[in-house]
């Protein structure tokens, strides 16, 4: 109650933050939300016309469309499952003490510093017809393995999230590691003391306390996903033909036609259905870290 | 038993230094390619090259201007990282300690922003009616603004692993919250600042989007969009390509490489009182 | 630990090493020739240079990557040497060139000089309101091909070249001899008989990248082809582009589409056409493992200055909707427009003075042969594969040229890549597509392009 009265931590220290915050990240988002009701387009940058649902309406009706969003969710669930999942096993394996630990661990995490440029540089000649990969199949002797691994959308998609996964594994492995060295030691020892085995101390132990880090990492993760642009755009560029366009490269595309209302309203559509899904992951997850 | 263990303990450092090998191709790959002649590296492989091409290096940084993109890049990354750390961390004490209906929201707003997506046209927009369009302040308050919830967010759930107590004793010992925040709170903090220092820099040092739209002028441009000059469209020479995406990867991994360990020590108490 | 410590002193040593690598033969770029040549020119040019060359002048510039040539390079790198004149030029991808230079041009944030593809520069920007008009300089009177820059009589830039010369099937010689095949086809029939033959010993007789811009190549030449003549080409884009027709009006766009899905049922396509790269293809093509690709000469020029030794030249293929014999050629060419907000407007016609005198002017060919623009610049010609202006010059003097099909419907540019040149992918891909369901499905993206655009003929 006292605190309630005068506490010490000043409110307009949040200004500066709020303010950069709000003019460069939410007010942009408002004007692409007005905008989105308008014909707005690059030949009439600063002369839109309202027309109302108009983008909207013609959005849905787009098969592309309609199939990036399907892309889209298959995209995030995928990789969020992977990247979590491989994430965490990294970070079981590398919280013991195995051999030259260190360089393990800056080699997992090594990818994500690279730019996404250079990502789609790289794995777009190694997936290529006579790319890398190919030649070490074929080399093992796996030549039925071979295939052209972007020019059909099971393998193409399935080449995207590898990729995806490629790169931020390590960054979430680096989150639960240090979730896991938080647990305190005591209670494995205690545990131990009481005769639980190896699996009853992940079960109880181990897994409700590290659901915290979980919620960090799955909530990044789902955003990330459902937001993806670049990794697609390097790698498969939307192809082959429009299979693997996911919402955020159809916005650039309608962005590049010069399409910008429909372009805002897709991104509108775009950032609705993210602030849904990883708020309710995230209220999820938070209250799994009560309960368990 | 312990036999046991270690015979397991070897087994996992096999696998694990497998799949690390899986990891580094890519990246060997691009280092070999560099140091190749153009048909080599027009390869793609892992071959080393018959011959050693340093001067694919000079070329690249003769004609392509990357020592021009460092600077520049230097010129955004470090205020960027700096001004969004320092924000983030005062945002997250005071969020996190006051925590009440208010600051929740604020809070709430923030998170907000890990869910949107860059608005180019809009931003343009903006940035022309506020005049700032082709300035590096605008490209720098873009990428703080873009960066700002991630901060927020980690530093908040780092502050509430502290104990208040430390703040209380340094209240009575007369410090007002700026004193506070300096003298005692940031120390403790340093680990989650380390670790946003690193993913910030990263972030915006390899980002070639926002440069490319808002800074209008080849002077400013950073190092990632100076290896553009470098894929052609009718020849393409990949030994330069490659040299190229080395000069632009490295200082990133660099500092990785060196601020590594306090980026576990940073999230630990981060992640954990989430 | 120590280990990471070695990991950062061994990139920071590398990092160093190029550094070093990079001051030691600083000295060496190309421009070298370049001075030798000026040296020997005058020694009053370099006086007079000194003269008129006070301060530094810097002006800036916008260029696509794939136009960032070493000839324009070389260039740029004189004026500075000789007139303490600097040109920052923006390095900019392709894919995001159009956009942000009419987000620039609309919004008054351009820089001085623009390098863009003429005249499709003008379908997209109106040259009215963003450009100089150049008319009154000097040098437009020893301009070659005017009509490039032309727009309501005036005219608005600065061409190196006076074309990009003419679309063909780019093949490697040495292939076609080490199989007997001497005769050029001259019917469709011949041609598929050539392409039989070389898939009979292995060779892939057509390469196809996922490259959009290289197989709509065979469209575009090949509509323009199927109308005839420049009369007929004309019409039809009116009539596409006031919405009096649509493209399956005319069935022989259709047919075009379709005589090209056909290659690739007869199996004369390279497998992998929807992940090969251009360079890897190029590749191939030096090699022999394939014996044919579409392109033009301006292509062929630069596949000669990266695969010297590969014995590469072109020709016009026969196809089954062209009995004429008519040949595609690119009444397009790089060039230079200004911005009109610019305030060096000075320096910049001293720049275009400069660069029409052969001092300059033939820098642009050095590497890369090619038409110059410029009465008086040497275009390199005799580094030019003799094939090209021999077919041109037959072509020309007999009138059967056509210009190609993307020039006349230039209003429609933004939408090739996005849309026309993807589903010349997706069709034989997928199958799921004939020629009729192509222009179909492209003929509801221009009805929304144009829609959008408040365009007259659809509101």
């Amino acid at each position: 109650m006292k605190r309630k009265k005068k506490s010490i931590y000043p409110l307009y220290a949040l200004i500066p933050a709020l303010v950069i915050y709000t003019i460069f990240s939410v007010v942009p988002i408002a004007i692409s939300l007005l905008l989105s009701f308008t014909d707005w387009n690059m030949n009439r940058l600063f002369t839109p016309v309202f027309t109302g649902l108009a983008n909207y309406a013609e959005l849905l009706q787009d098969p592309v469309f309609l199939r990036s969003i399907g892309n889209t969710f298959l995209f995030a669930f995928a990789t969020t499952i992977l990247k979590t999942g491989i994430g965490f096993i990294l970070a079981l394996a590398l919280v013991k003490k195995v051999a030259a630990r260190g360089i393990l661990r800056t080699i997992y995490y090594a990818p994500c510093v690279i730019s996404i440029t250079v990502v789609g540089v790289l794995f777009k000649s190694i997936l290529a017809n006579r790319g890398l990969l190919n030649n070490v199949l074929s080399g093992i002797g796996l030549e039925g393995l071979t295939r052209d691994w972007l020019g059909s959308y099971g393998t193409a998609i399935g080449s995207v999230i590898f990729v995806e996964v490629w790169m931020w594994a390590g960054f979430n492995m680096f989150i639960f590691i240090s979730g896991l060295q938080a647990i305190s030691a005591d209670y494995y020892e205690s545990a131990t003391l009481d005769g639980a085995s190896a699996y009853d101390k992940f079960r109880h132990i181990t897994l409700p306390l590290i659901v915290p880090s979980m919620t960090v990492v799955v909530t990044l993760s789902i955003a990330g996903g459902l937001k993806v642009f670049d990794i697609i755009y390097v790698i498969t560029n939307g192809g082959p033909g429009f299979d693997t366009q996911v919402l955020a490269t159809y916005t650039y595309q309608s962005f590049s036609l010069g399409f910008l209302g429909e372009s805002t309203a897709g991104s509108v559509i775009l950032a609705v259905i993210v602030v849904i899904i990883s708020f309710a992951m995230n209220r999820y997850f938070t209250k799994r870290e009560v309960e368990m | 038993m312990k036999t046991k263990k270690r015979a397991g303990t070897v087994v996992l450092s096999v696998c694990l230094i497998a799949v690390a090998l899986i990891y580094v191709i890519p990246f060997l790959m691009m280092l070999l390619g560099s140091f190749k002649i153009q048909a080599e590296a027009a390869r793609f492989d892992l071959a080393l090259p018959t011959k050693w091409e340093f001067s694919n290096y000079a070329h690249v940084m003769e004609s392509g201007k990357i020592l021009r993109g460092y600077v520049n890049s230097v010129i955004i990354t470090v205020p960027v990282t700096l001004i969004s750390v320092l924000l983030g961390a005062v945002a997250g004490i005071v969020i996190s300690r006051r925590n009440d209906r208010m600051t929740r929201g604020i809070y709430y707003y923030f998170i907000f922003g890990l869910t949107l997506t860059l608005q180019i046209a809009s931003i343009f927009f903006l940035l022309k009616a506020l005049n700032i369009y082709g300035t590096f302040f605008s490209v720098i308050c873009i990428f703080i603004s873009l960066r700002i919830p991630f901060t927020v967010m980690t530093f908040c759930s780092f502050v509430k692993g502290v104990p208040r107590e430390i703040d209380e004793a340094a209240v009575i010992d007369g410090c007002n919250f700026w004193q506070m925040s300096v003298k005692v709170l940031l120390p403790i903090l340093k680990p989650i600042m380390v670790t946003n220092i690193v993913i910030t820099s990263i972030d915006v040092w390899n980002n070639f989007m926002i440069p490319l739209f808002y800074l209008s002028s080849a002077k400013k441009a950073t190092v990632s969009m100076a290896i553009y000059s470098f894929f052609g469209r009718y020849n393409r020479d990949w030994q330069f390509v490659f040299a190229a995406l080395m000069l632009a990867v490295l200082p990133m991994l660099i500092l990785f490489v060196i601020l590594q360990k306090h980026i576990i020590a940073g999230m630990t108490s981060g992640a954990v009182k989430g | 630990m120590r280990n990471r410590k070695w990991i950062a002193l061994m990139l920071a040593g590398v990092m160093s090493l190029s550094l070093i690598a990079c001051g030691g033969n600083a000295a060496e770029p190309s421009v070298e020739p370049a001075q030798e040549e000026a040296g020997a020119e005058t020694e009053a040019d370099e006086s007079s240079a000194k003269e008129t060359s006070g301060e530094k002048v810097e002006l800036t510039g916008m260029v696509q990557q794939s136009r960032w040539y070493s000839g324009l390079q070389n260039m740029v790198d004189r004026l500075a040497e000789q007139e303490n004149i600097y040109i920052e030029f923006e390095v900019i991808p392709d894919d995001q060139y159009d956009n942000l230079m009419k987000m620039r041009l609309n919004s008054h944030e351009a820089p001085d000089l623009i390098v863009y593809q003429f005249a499709d520069l003008f379908a997209g920007v109106n040259p009215e309101e963003f450009f100089v008009p150049l008319d009154d300089e000097a040098w437009m009177s020893k301009v070659q091909a005017p009509e490039l820059t032309e727009y309501n009589g005036k005219h608005y830039g600065y061409c190196f070249e006076a074309s990009n010369g003419f679309q063909g099937l780019i093949y490697n010689k040495d292939v076609f001899e080490a199989n007997d095949i001497t005769e050029l086809p001259k019917t469709l029939d011949e041609f598929y008989a050539v392409c039989d033959k070389l898939k009979a010993a292995d060779i892939v007789p057509i390469a196809i990248p996922l490259d959009t811009w290289v197989p709509q190549i065979w469209m575009t030449s090949g509509m323009s082809r199927a109308l005839g003549t420049v009369d007929a080409c004309e019409d039809f884009a009116d009539k596409i582009l006031t919405n009096q027709a649509k493209f399956n009006d005319y069935p022989e766009m259709a047919a075009v589409v379709d005589e090209y899905l056909d290659l690739f049922e007869k199996g004369y396509v390279n497998e992998d056409f929807m992940t090969v790269s251009y360079d890897e293809i190029l590749g191939r093509l030096a090699s022999g493992e394939i014996a044919m690709i579409y392109g033009a000469t301006e292509i062929l020029t630069s596949i000669e200055e990266s695969y010297p030794e590969a014995n590469l030249t072109i020709f016009n293929p026969p196809v089954g909707y062209d009995d004429k014999d008519v040949l595609a050629y690119l009444p397009t060419a790089m060039g230079i427009a200004v911005n009109k907000d610019t305030e060096n407007l000075d320096t910049i016609k001293k720049v275009f003075d400069l660069w029409s005198t052969p001092e300059y002017g033939d820098l642009y060919f050095q590497s890369r042969p090619g038409f110059p623009n410029i009465e008086g610049v040497n275009g390199n010609e005799e580094a030019m594969n003799p094939d090209i202006p021999k077919i041109y010059n037959e072509y020309m003097s007999e009138g059967r040229v056509v210009a190609q099909m993307n020039q006349y419907i230039d209003m429609l540019q933004p939408l090739f890549g996005n849309t026309l040149w993807v589903y010349f992918l997706e069709a034989p891909s997928k199958g799921n597509m004939d020629g009729a369901a192509v222009m179909e499905r492209f003929q509801e993206d221009v009805d929304k392009f144009m829609k959008e655009k408040g365009a007259e003929g659809w509101n």
